[in-house]
């Protein structure tokens, strides 16, 4: 059973556009989420989760990685979805940050339903440090 | 479905479709608590559903290239979302300022899947 914590403290959005439930496991170069569709989800269309919904999913998974440091959605490289959950399923998101430039981190993440890939996402996210920031 | 509670249709012109947002929706007091910004999930969001009213029926975003964001959007920050087809199942979608459209905001290729539901 993994250990529950406050995904509060790990990312900067607030309800009602929280794409992530539980931080299964996370480092300085990795992150592993869950998140179960809910039917109040504010990204649903016709009772599936579109790609908007799965890259936000994907995009607050990766901003668990840069833990207390700000971090800002730059760039998707590339997004593939090859099905639509509906209401009700569990994803597992897992990111690995493959390179880092200076505060640019590229990271590729995979989002599985139980044992089945569903959609793969490329994304840069830029960092700053929080006391940089004020 | 985000069209007539996050976004109004203001116009459809030649450059394309004049987006206003609802700064009153709820999302906005996620997104952040502090200092609203439209998140880019909902204008990718925003130019599927365009889509489909410019195909007649429901259409879905199933792969997208270069999605580059390059300034955030405020609340009360009017865009233009122009769409162009660039092969039979790939469009390019340009977000810009309405009074300046080479002021790009977002830009990325998406692939359309007309069939999965």
């Amino acid at each position: 059973m993994s250990e529950q914590r406050n995904i509060f403290s790990y990312i900067p959005q607030r309800p009602p556009f929280v794409f992530i439930d539980t931080i299964e496991d996370m480092s300085e170069k990795s992150a592993r989420t869950r998140y179960t569709i809910p039917d109040t989800c504010p990204l649903l269309s016709d009772d599936i989760l579109p790609l908007s919904g799965l890259m936000e999913n994907a995009a607050q998974t990766c901003s668990v990685i840069a833990g207390n440091r700000i971090a800002y959605l730059g760039a998707v490289k590339q997004m593939e979805v090859m099905r639509f959950p509906s209401i009700g399923e569990t994803l597992c998101t897992e990111a690995v940050v493959k390179q880092e430039m200076l505060n640019i981190s590229l990271i590729e993440c995979a989002t599985r339903v139980q044992d089945e890939t569903i959609a793969t996402t490329t994304l840069k996210i830029a960092t700053m440090d929080n006391n940089a920031a004020r | 479905m985000l069209r007539d509670s996050f976004y109004d249709i203001l116009q459809s012109n030649p450059d394309g479709y004049v987006i206003r947002f609802n700064p009153a929706h709820p999302i906005f007091s996620g997104h952040f608590p502090e200092y609203p910004v439209v998140p880019g999930a909902c204008v990718v969001q925003i130019a599927e559903e365009l889509e489909a009213l410019t195909y007649g029926h429901p259409v879905r975003f199933s792969a997208i290239r270069d999605l580059k964001f390059r300034q955030p959007i405020t609340p009360d920050q009017d865009i233009t979302i122009s769409i162009q087809k660039t092969a039979e199942t790939m469009c390019k979608v340009q977000c810009a300022d309405p009074l300046n459209m080479q002021q790009l905001i977002i830009s990325f290729n998406a692939q359309i899947n007309t069939l999965i539901h």
